[in-house]
């Protein structure tokens, strides 16, 4: 297996984790050649997350902005986000390498939430690393995680957030590592993880294409997605890279203004660095330090970004795009007028994107809705309430 | 007390390597490194590596405690660069690299690159850094092997740069004559490890506890020399052992299989638990040096 992606991915590791990672990956490896873990797995998330996941076809947003748009509902998956598509399969994965303890970091929760779940469909301890800032904004999901058996560990270290989550995380890892596994929840981290996160992501981009070829007869002129880490864009897009005709489009998260100091649009406004284990696009300053980033959505709030979209960046195969707190808070307020969907803050940055893209007017586009507004309730009534 | 940095007007010590380069315009240069300074260390047994934070609590008081770690009798010294993200460094090193991020006068590479050749103890003992990846990435590989060779450094540390994504770092220190030392654990595989030890150079950091640097109440004596053993088996190199060593029985006990013992989490700790809320730098490197001592002395 490859472990980079041109210059970015790689593993940036200390030797203790080094063994680890390889295990990891020959495990992987083995096991997703066989059948029985693919019937595993695929019975699962059809009967335990609800998949497929419908590609709707938004009538009104259409007429509205022009386009044909089609949405994708990853926001009625079990857990309401796409995160459980990944945990699933790596709770697989640590079951059978005999892992006794599964340990995750969360932003949103989302990803929280999908671990605490798998862990208690299998019957093993949880332990979730949460920014303390997180946990305020996205209290629902800490309850959550702590009805289906999780142990939170607040995070009070550097930014509160998923950043310094993730390197409590690591740290916990790298002193148990022999009986612990870490269900990374996007396409970060040392190799094997941004290729295994990607692959059990995929089947959002693979449904996509089977369900737009049997409702227009053909493949899309482009497809968005939101990107924090970037597991939601590239399970979507994956399926789609070597399908020139169709523009990949990702919307990261311009904060306050994609040229002010609060943002989180590393492939738009970082530069190549290493961070939790990899390189790639990364928020820093002049000295190198990471910088901390800001999004009114806990999910997208993070320096970093996957290896993989780094390198398809460089390659031009991605139209760079982002959207700022404000005209996502909007967004997520108008397809819920407009279809009757409240999407999570992530999302609503993918529509925020389509609703101002003047040139996908007469297009067939997707928009990847990666998970259902609830978690959010807090952040938009204060929103609501401030305007 | 001595700053560590020698004042402008002192006059140049023909003996120590930041005195011997005087250049014909009066500007002190580092002289380019000595190649034998880290070999000839480990020619003595028992050698001693006290870890300090570039910075922590300020750029001044860090340099006088770091004069105060050689006056102790340190055999070389260990510079960390600060980093908002270490992976791979417990509790109280972060905490430490926190304290120097938050000072006014940033605690940069730049600025250590500056100060170094103007320092006592960088003529005294060989001095090498330990910083994470991105600092050199973002410094520029070629260049930062370049400024540290320059500067008088004797090694570079990169704890989170594994052997697999190390080939222009190699190559850049191999022009330089700056090597870079890389960690082994004792978890590391046959395979991996003949890798490692192939481009190996100056001395091997061995991780003496599975984990993090200084988070554990007990070193494991046997996972440690059998390590050791499974090294010098397949190459001479020295040797020096890291992360959890708090005691002198330890050190003496690491000493017993390993050329050298580096301490970090407990020296930068106990500068931290300095009593006294109003204690000055001064009383601040007393301790400090207190501390080497016991760990040094008989």
């Amino acid at each position: 297996m490859k472990s980079t992606f041109g210059e970015y991915g790689g593993r940036y590791v200390p030797d203790t984790l080094y063994s680890a990672l390889e295990s990891l990956e020959k495990a992987y490896v083995e096991i997703r050649r066989r059948p029985d873990f693919r019937k595993t797995l695929g019975g699962l998330l059809k009967d335990y997350v609800g998949r497929p996941t419908p590609l709707y076809f938004a009538s009104r947003i259409s007429e509205e902005t022009g386009s044909q748009v089609f949405l994708k509902r990853e926001d009625l998956n079990h857990t309401g986000a796409h995160k459980i598509n990944n945990t699933l399969g790596q709770i697989l994965v640590a079951k059978s390498m005999g892992k006794k303890r599964i340990i995750a970091e969360t932003g949103a929760g989302q990803h929280g939430v999908a671990t605490a779940t798998a862990c208690a469909l299998m019957g093993l301890p949880c332990v979730v690393y949460m920014g303390e800032e997180d946990m305020a904004r996205q209290s629902p999901n800490v309850y959550r995680m702590q009805l289906l058996g999780a142990t939170i560990v607040p995070v009070t270290k550097g930014s509160r957030t998923l950043k310094d989550a993730t390197t409590e995380a690591i740290r916990d890892w790298l002193l148990n590592v022999e009986d612990t596994f870490y269900i990374i929840g996007s396409v970060v981290g040392p190799h094997p993880y941004p290729t295994m996160v990607r692959d059990f992501q995929s089947v959002i981009g693979k449904e996509t294409r089977r369900q737009i070829q049997s409702l227009v007869g053909r493949l899309p002129d482009a497809v968005i997605a939101s990107v924090g880490g970037g597991s939601n864009a590239m399970g979507m897009f994956y399926p789609f890279i070597k399908d020139k005709t169709v523009a990949l489009i990702t919307a990261e998260a311009a904060g306050k203004g994609l040229d002010s100091d609060a943002q989180a649009a590393p492939l738009l406004r970082g530069r190549p660095g290493v961070l939790h284990g990899a390189k790639s696009y990364l928020l820093q300053d002049n000295e190198g330090q990471v910088s901390l980033a800001h999004s009114i959505s806990a999910g997208l709030d993070y320096p970093g970004v996957g290896p993989e979209l780094s390198y398809l960046k460089d390659l031009g195969r991605l139209t760079l795009d982002s959207a700022t707190d404000d005209e996502a808070f909007a967004a997520c307020g108008w397809l819920a007028k407009t279809e009757g969907i409240i999407p999570a803050l992530e999302p609503a940055h993918a529509l925020a994107v389509l609703r101002k893209r003047t040139d996908l007017k007469n297009k067939i586009v997707v928009v990847n809705i990666s998970g259902r507004g609830d978690k959010d309730l807090g952040t938009l009534m204060e929103g609501l309430s401030h305007v | 007390m001595s700053n560590g940095i020698q004042s402008d007007s002192a006059k140049p010590d023909p003996n120590s390597a930041a005195g011997a380069n005087f250049h014909k315009n009066g500007i002190q240069r580092a002289k380019p490194f000595d190649k034998n300074k880290l070999k000839n260390v480990f020619r003595k047994k028992n050698v001693f590596i006290p870890y300090l934070t570039f910075g922590d609590p300020t750029i001044e008081t860090s340099l006088a405690m770091m004069q105060a770690a050689v006056d102790a009798g340190a055999d070389i010294l260990e510079i960390g660069i600060p980093f908002s993200d270490p992976i791979a460094d417990g509790p109280v090193i972060q905490a430490s690299h926190q304290r120097a991020l938050a000072q006014t006068v940033k605690p940069t590479l730049e600025k250590l690159f500056s100060v170094l050749p103007k320092t006592t103890f960088l003529g005294q003992v060989p001095v090498i850094l330990m910083l994470s990846a991105n600092l050199v990435l973002h410094h520029g590989i070629d260049r930062f092997f370049a400024d540290a060779a320059m500067a008088g450094v004797s090694a570079a540390v990169i704890p989170d740069l594994s052997i697999e994504d190390a080939a222009p770092y190699i190559l850049a220190a191999k022009a330089h004559g700056v090597p870079i030392v890389f960690l082994v654990s004792t978890l590391c595989t046959d395979v991996r490890l003949k890798k490692i030890l192939r481009h190996a150079d100056g001395f091997v950091y061995l991780i003496s506890s599975k984990g993090l640097t200084g988070t554990r109440d007990s070193l494991d004596m046997t996972d440690i020399s059998d390590m050791v053993s499974r090294i010098k088996a397949i190459k001479k190199i020295p040797l020096a052992v890291g992360f959890g060593v708090k005691t002198r029985a330890q050190a003496d006990a690491l000493w017993q299989v390993a050329d050298g013992v580096i301490v970090g989490s407990y020296l930068v700790g106990a500068v931290v638990d300095v009593p006294d809320p109003t204690a000055t730098a001064f009383d601040i490197v007393a301790e400090f040096s207190a501390v080497s001592r016991t760990l040094i002395e008989n």
